[in-house]
């Protein structure tokens, strides 16, 4: 699609009390008739509604799990939301914790690139904005992994806890294969060889916890790690490739999407 | 077509849609290729001519060396569809934008008027409200008078201690939002004694010196300035040409007929400092 067209978007907020309408941006919904195109993206990270609400703020389980099933919920859903009237009608529903915005316009080219773009701007906390147009690689991953054939294995944006680090480790996609994965889709953009490897190692040692301490609910973990390399920091790629390997890390460059793809294709269930 | 001010800003698209609002010219606020601004678009519920008034206004404020938001004209491609807060659609067709700034409408307090970094200014709103009619701010002709404290604007452009007053909102200048026709030029318009945009609190930060230089500015835009300004406006905003030239003979007779004592009807003379 490359005519511009009319789409619709509405920021998705979590609001403890809705007495007293104070609410904290946690996704994004875009829905572009024209495409037959309704997607949301929820925050991987809590910080804001901790910040913001404090005690009253539940925990992270709970946080992910209602932005989990947010996000199931209108997977079940999109079937029926035909058009404009049925998007908005079950977007006013919406009660309790959750709440969307009102439908307002937006000029689209690309669905995918505008909801990246536009949950930037409303959703994304400093810490965890990506890049104002997100790697065209990246881009291409994400499609990837949004076809019919994987689309339905995946989990989206969650979080899993690692006590040990006292943070969570966030992952785009994940899916189980008799291990949880998690995967993280990862720019690398810095010049100098020290911030590369300073980010790089702290990734490493969360998936090494991960892998180490498995998860309550979940069980065992892995983290997979699909990497695209802007130009200045391509020359480090083989580098990090064995750093990640060393903590039990997996590592994909975006030109190996098609082997992640296999991988969850034959193994997820 | 983009027609842009003395500034740098310039949007080409609408990316989208903040909130409407039911203003008069049912000015939308939306995130532009060159970010956030407020637009108003033809298709509004008063007609195109407000958009015309605008152009008008804010092109005479800054001739006068008022303060102004960035400002441009853009031609709308009519994506995203946007339903004005009427319900009516936004056209196709130049649209009116001015860059979204940091800043709040005036309390209404008198003290709260020396904050700002440029009180010299308060002295060219009322010439400029005066010159056009401007019934949109203060207006005592009305009845009752109409008083719109939101069109007295502070921008904190010069920082977090000085507020900025910037002339706003133009589209009900010369018939109050009404539709612009030949009368317009009529001697009761032209010879209007009524003086527009003066708050009472503005008065005692009103100065002879100041309303002599506002007034001195007026009198100093050539008729060829009025004329180019008139000519520039988007034929979509006006629709019959022949407007321009009735815009062109009240804008310039009225122009000729504050000239010679505007200020002595705001400061009186004794204040001059002999």
């Amino acid at each position: 699609m490359s005519t511009p067209q009319t789409g619709f978007y509405s920021v998705i907020q979590f609001t403890p009390d809705r007495a007293r309408m104070e609410a904290a941006n946690i996704g994004l919904l875009l829905f572009v008739p024209g495409a037959n195109y309704l997607k949301t993206r929820m925050s991987g990270n809590n910080d804001r509604i901790r910040r913001f609400f404090k005690d009253e703020a539940p925990g992270t389980k709970a946080l992910n799990t209602l932005k989990r099933t947010m996000e199931k919920r209108l997977l079940v859903e999109s079937p029926q939301l035909q058009g404009y009237a049925a998007v908005e009608r079950f977007l006013q529903l919406f009660a309790n914790e959750i709440v969307f915005t009102s439908l307002r316009t937006v000029r689209v080219v690309n669905p995918d690139v505008e909801l990246a773009q536009l949950f930037d701007e409303l959703v994304g906390d400093r810490a965890e904005r990506e890049p104002l147009l997100p790697s065209e690689g990246l881009q291409q991953v994400r499609k990837r992994l949004e076809m019919p054939d994987l689309a339905g294995k995946l989990e989206r944006n969650l979080e899993i806890d690692v006590p040990i680090l006292g943070a969570p480790v966030h992952a785009d996609y994940a899916f189980q294969n008799g291990r949880f994965n998690l995967i993280q889709l990862r720019e690398f953009r810095q010049n100098r060889e020290s911030s590369l490897l300073k980010e790089a190692s702290l990734t490493a040692v969360g998936g090494h916890y991960l892998y180490r301490h498995p998860d309550p609910l979940r069980g065992e973990c892995q983290l997979l790690l699909v990497a695209s390399f802007t130009e200045e920091a391509q020359e480090y790629q083989n580098k990090l490739r064995q750093l990640f390997i060393d903590q039990d890390v997996m590592f994909f460059t975006e030109a190996e999407t098609e082997k992640l793809g296999d991988l969850i294709a034959t193994t997820a269930h | 077509m983009v027609t842009i001010a003395d500034s740098f800003w310039n949007p080409s698209c609408i990316r989208r849609v903040v909130q409407t609002y039911p203003t008069g010219s049912e000015v939308v606020e939306v995130v532009t290729d060159a970010g956030p601004g407020f637009a108003k678009f033809l298709g509004g519920k008063e007609g195109p001519h407000v958009l015309a008034c605008e152009w008008i206004g804010t092109c005479l404020a800054g001739l006068l060396g008022l303060a102004t938001f960035d400002w441009a004209v853009f031609d709308f491609d009519g994506v995203p569809e946007i339903e004005l807060a009427s319900g009516n659609k936004a056209q196709k067709g130049p649209a009116w934008i001015t860059r979204r700034e940091a800043g709040f409408p005036w309390s209404g307090e008198a003290d709260d008027l020396k904050l700002m970094a440029n009180p010299g200014d308060l002295a060219g709103l009322v010439v400029l409200d005066t010159w056009t009619l401007n019934c949109d701010r203060y207006c005592p002709a009305l009845e009752p008078t109409r008083i719109n404290r939101n069109n007295v604007f502070f921008s904190r452009r010069d920082g977090e201690e000085h507020l900025t007053l910037l002339a706003m909102d133009h589209t009900h200048i010369l018939t109050c939002g009404r539709e612009l026709t030949p009368k317009l030029a009529g001697i009761d318009r032209v010879k209007s004694e009524d003086i527009y945009g003066l708050f009472p609190e503005f008065r005692p930060l009103i100065d002879s010196a100041t309303i002599h230089e506002y007034c001195r500015r007026m009198a100093a835009i050539s008729n060829e300035a009025i004329r180019q300004i008139v000519a520039d406006i988007p034929a979509p905003w006006l629709g019959v040409d022949t407007l321009r030239e009735v815009l062109f003979r009240f804008l310039t007779r009225r122009r000729d007929y504050l000239a010679s004592d505007l200020a002595t009807r705001i400061v009186p003379q004794t204040e001059l400092p002999f």
